[in-house]
């Protein structure tokens, strides 16, 4: 009787082998911060991983802090299969757009200008987040389940500081001297064909 | 004067301007003389990882309530398991080289169409042993910290109780409960 117990036990382990298994998301990273240009892209590697017994579908997103900061290029949702250890992680670019964060100090507006960096250097703090696939949902009430990893990014970025540029007002002045000069030379050749 | 001379004068003028105010004219950054110099790049990279995972009652079923009726209080979740060891846990994989906090918040109050149960009747605690209805507390729509500095390979574990008030209306009432992983330390 003992013996058909254990082979009924083990049966049944055989045949719902799912009653056991877990469903999550691993992360790979390799750097929390990046030191960037404003008005720049960048993208930053990471990994996904899953060394549990489901395949999963995943994606990177940032949290809401670095959302409202800098335009997230759309990262594409990746397959990893059950028992993907950390050493064979699917690799996953993260790509954003950086705003112009300084702003220039003009005399004549978007020319003449120069960047003093006086508000020192701006900083965003935030989340990368590696999300599994949803869960089932069973009939009843009750809430489904969704887990995430998550590690920390810190974005900071660079003030080129840069003298007051004369570039556009020299160019002026040249181009006005030439049409002075032009006007004199077409007046006066003008004149000797007349005489 | 005639033209040539004048358009001559003019151009060397200019180019006079050019030379003794256009900043970058004239400079040179070369090093001189016979000093040679190599620079030899350095780096380290270390990597950082590591893997959560719900477990089967948590991603099949749901965290669930099979029977409510109104005016219920405290009613324990269908995997609570309050014989043993909670069905409702969160495991670090053994390959993790960090340790982890977890975290957890709610969508949104549990909802059937308009209708909905406060988030204050929604309360869970966590263990990494035996979660008690007198540590709970109600969930949140941010994230809030259960266990700290969980080591790979170990679980913790969650219990759900929901309060039904009196006068709810019938209905399937429906939510996500979401769990994040951070590196210990870090904030949820």
């Amino acid at each position: 009787m003992k013996l058909k117990i254990t082979l009924f036990s083990l049966l049944l382990i055989l045949l719902v082998p799912s009653g056991f298994a877990l469903k999550g998301v691993g992360i790979k990273w390799t750097s929390e911060s990046a030191y960037v240009d404003d008005k720049s892209s960048v993208c930053l590697d990471y990994g996904i991983y899953n060394p549990w017994d489901e395949d999963i579908n995943a994606q990177l997103g940032v949290s809401k802090e670095l959302q409202e900061v800098i335009r997230v290029k759309e990262t594409e949702t990746v397959f990893v299969k059950a028992n993907t250890p950390n050493t064979n992680s699917v690799p996953v670019k993260l790509c954003f757009d950086i705003p112009k964060v300084y702003k220039d100090d003009c005399l004549i507006a978007g020319i003449m200008c120069e960047q003093t960096c006086s508000l020192g250097e701006v900083n965003y703090k935030g989340e990368v987040i590696a999300t599994g696939s949803g869960t089932e949902v069973s009939a009843g009430s009750g809430s489904t389940a969704t887990v995430s990893a998550s590690v920390p990014l810190e974005i900071r970025i660079k003030c080129n500081q840069q003298g007051r540029s004369y570039v556009e007002l020299y160019v002026g002045i040249l181009v006005l001297i030439l049409i002075i000069v032009g006007i004199v030379f077409f007046t006066k050749r003008k004149k000797y064909v007349n005489v | 004067m005639n033209n040539n001379n004048l358009i001559a004068a003019v151009l060397i003028i200019l180019a006079a301007l050019v030379l003794i105010y256009y900043p970058s004219f004239g400079k040179n950054n070369e090093l001189t003389g016979s000093a040679t110099e190599i620079q030899v790049g350095s780096s380290a990279l270390i990597a950082n990882y590591f893997a959560i995972a719900a477990s089967n009652a948590l991603t099949t079923d749901g965290i669930k309530w099979s029977i409510l009726n109104p005016g219920d209080i405290d009613v324990n979740a269908d995997g609570n398991n309050q014989a043993g060891t909670s069905n409702y846990f969160i495991t670090v994989s053994s390959d993790s080289n960090v340790n982890v906090d977890l975290c957890i918040k709610a969508s949104a109050p549990l909802t059937s169409g308009l209708n909905t149960i406060p988030l204050a009747n929604s309360k869970w605690d966590s263990d990494t042993a035996n979660p008690l209805l007198t540590n709970a507390i109600a969930i949140d729509l941010v994230y809030a910290g259960a266990d700290t500095n969980i080591v790979p390979s170990n679980s913790d574990y969650y219990r759900f109780w929901l309060s039904v008030p009196g006068s709810q209306a019938a209905g399937t009432y429906t939510n996500t409960i979401s769990f994040k992983g951070v590196q210990t330390g870090n904030v949820c």
